[in-house]
């Protein structure tokens, strides 16, 4: 249900629909702290909403789904968050994710393991699939989530609604914890483009907390969604549908490229050839940068501190050893291990450099096109448990995300139809601070795509009552 | 002394083209594993050692596809993926809205105005 409808409902009841739809979807397990008693400031987006529980907050915990943050009440409160409290908007929760953010499920929760809305025996998605799977059961009209290498986009393909990354510096990550601080960006979960549009006007912008936002206009998003994409140039990344994709998946996404095609675009196919390193680099940057991010966990100041030890380093290495879950170790020693003495030039320096290609390709075709369209995923959501097991298969999930990723550029995906009965995403990719001509061209094929049967689908999913 | 890996040259003799497919799809040596969770700061119980020797090398032999990218010319001097350079504060002090309690309070243990550690040298 849109933001819109939301608003009709008036607080009180829109309040008592966030529980009862969470009621119909117990087992669910997308949220780890409620507040049931969330008021409006009163504003332009006076509606409840999930935050990850990545983002600093006042009144809830925020644990970033660590067992080494459990119980953590943070002293001061993120910028998003504050922005969306002065426009109105409540925020009744903290959504499950991924610990600390890494991984593509949001099986790493120390927590619980969330739940697709489609379908319970499959995954949402991550990181953060908590806000991802509420925003499809329609339990809130929109959640937050961070992207730093698909971690939106992913787990919005999943579950069929609109996830949109911002351009890198768009929106303030002040009280973001910090994961991989080159490449985390904070976003919306909607369940239309012009929500994605409304939040992301409230929530962009430089601040003075966040060094890495950038001095420049924030555009008005949600009037240029007109529908008329006449003229737009529209890239297809060819290379994006790789080995290894899903055909069913490939299907649809091509269908939609093609209604894309017939709103009076042109198009053509578009050569990213250093895009396939994205994730090899993105598996070298984002752990080097948790390592040294994650070192501030080391049961000191806050959070979780072994008990009966000898010694400084003790305290640090146990502390540490019972707080962590296993991808959390494993990507902290990873980051060790690449920017230990001797491998800092072979593994970081070199991702460094194969990242500056990756946007240089970027660069050059966007000096011909305006949007590239690929699939989010090379497949549709997989089952709880398939994955865990093997690492490396489980960051494939990311192999289509981490190029944006990498080249800073903002990204979305939306919804397209199904295959194997579970949703598609589509992905569009703009120039970097060129979120408006992203929108525009994902609301026009929404509005193209309004009568689709398969929208039908997940529309039920977000009704009261019936069985589910 | 370590501050380079166990196996170090063993290891650059892996990433060299000729060597890294079979000499490479291995285990990594356990006692490279514990230098690793050294680094980390992470104590790691047996089990956890045996299983991310496999994982870790399986990753490492994905990551090092990147040593076959020509980047000759290529600047990544400012890594700063939207150009932004010396974007600096200005140089004032600032009271903190947070206070001195807030903090103590989150601390597992403190003492007076100080955060309670562990001894770290001896007399």
């Amino acid at each position: 249900m849109r933001i819109a409808k939301w608003q009709e409902l008036g607080e009180k009841s829109a309040l008592e629909r966030v529980f009862a739809m969470n009621d119909k979807y117990s087992g669910l397990d997308a949220v780890l702290d409620w507040d049931k008693d969330a008021k409006s400031a009163g504003g332009d987006l006076s509606v409840p909403y999930l935050a990850k529980d990545n983002m600093a907050t006042l009144k809830l915990t925020t644990t970033a789904a660590s067992k080494i943050l459990e119980g953590f009440v943070s002293p001061y409160e993120a910028t998003v968050i504050r922005k969306l409290s002065e426009a109105g908007a409540m925020m009744v929760g903290k959504s499950n994710m991924d610990e600390f953010a890494m991984g593509s499920s949001t099986e790493n929760s120390a927590y619980m393991v969330t739940k697709n809305p489609w379908n319970r025996e499959v995954v949402p998605g991550g990181s953060s699939g908590g806000s991802a799977a509420a925003v499809a059961a329609g339990i809130v009209p929109f959640a937050l989530g961070s992207d730093t290498g698909g971690s939106i986009r992913q787990p919005a393909s999943f579950c069929g609604i609109v996830g949109l990354m911002p351009t890198y510096g768009r929106v303030s990550r002040y009280g973001l914890l910090a994961m991989a601080s080159s490449l985390d960006r904070i976003g919306p979960f909607t369940n239309t483009v012009e929500d994605a549009a409304r939040v992301l006007q409230v929530i962009a912008g430089r601040d003075e907390r966040d060094a890495t936002t950038l001095d420049i206009e924030v555009p008005d998003y949600v009037s240029g969604l007109n529908g008329d994409i006449k003229g737009i140039k529209v890239g297809v990344a060819t290379d994006f549908f790789c080995e290894g994709i899903d055909l069913e998946v490939e299907k649809v996404v091509r269908e939609a490229i093609e209604v894309i095609n017939g709103l009076g675009v042109t198009q053509s196919d578009v050569k990213l050839p250093h895009a396939k390193y994205g994730l090899s680099t993105y598996y070298i940057i984002q752990p080097a940068e948790v390592s040294a991010n994650l070192s501030r966990y080391d049961g000191i100041r806050y959070g979780h501190s072994a008990q009966d030890v000898d010694s400084l380093a003790e305290v640090y290495a146990k502390s540490r050893a019972e707080g962590f879950g296993p991808e959390t170790k494993r990507r902290v020693m990873l980051g060790a291990y690449t920017l230990s003495a001797g491998f800092r030039d072979a593994y970081y320096d070199k991702a460094l450099k194969v990242r500056q290609l990756i946007k240089q390709d970027f660069d050059k075709v966007f000096e011909n096109v305006d949007v590239i369209v690929s699939p989010t995923s090379p497949t549709v959501a997989f089952k709880v448990g398939e994955k865990t097991a093997d690492p490396l298969e489980m960051y494939k999930a990311d192999l289509l995300t981490t190029p944006a990723s990498m080249a800073g550029i903002p990204a979305i995906s939306i919804p397209c139809g199904l295959a194997h009965g579970l949703p598609v995403g589509l992905q569009i990719m703009a120039k970097q601070f060129d979120e408006a001509t992203l929108l525009k061209v994902a609301d026009a094929y929404e509005k193209a795509t309004a009568d689709a049967e398969w929208r039908k689908t997940a529309a039920k999913l977000q009704e009261l009552g019936g069985e589910q | 002394m370590d501050t380079f890996c166990p196996h170090f040259f063993d290891l650059l003799l892996c990433r060299s083209s000729f060597f890294r497919y079979n000499a490479c799809d291995m285990k990594l040596p356990r006692e490279q594993v514990e230098w690793v969770a050294k680094l980390a700061q992470i104590e790691l119980t047996e089990e956890e050692k045996s299983q991310f020797a496999t994982d870790l090398s399986n990753t490492i032999t994905y990551i090092d596809e990147l040593s076959a990218v020509d980047v000759s010319g290529v600047n990544a001097d400012n890594s700063q993926i939207t150009g932004l350079t010396n974007n600096t504060e200005a140089d004032e002090i600032r009271r903190c809205e947070i206070s001195k309690a807030e903090f103590l309070n989150r601390a597992p243990a403190h003492q007076g105005d100080y955060i309670l550690v562990k001894k770290v040298l001896d007399k």
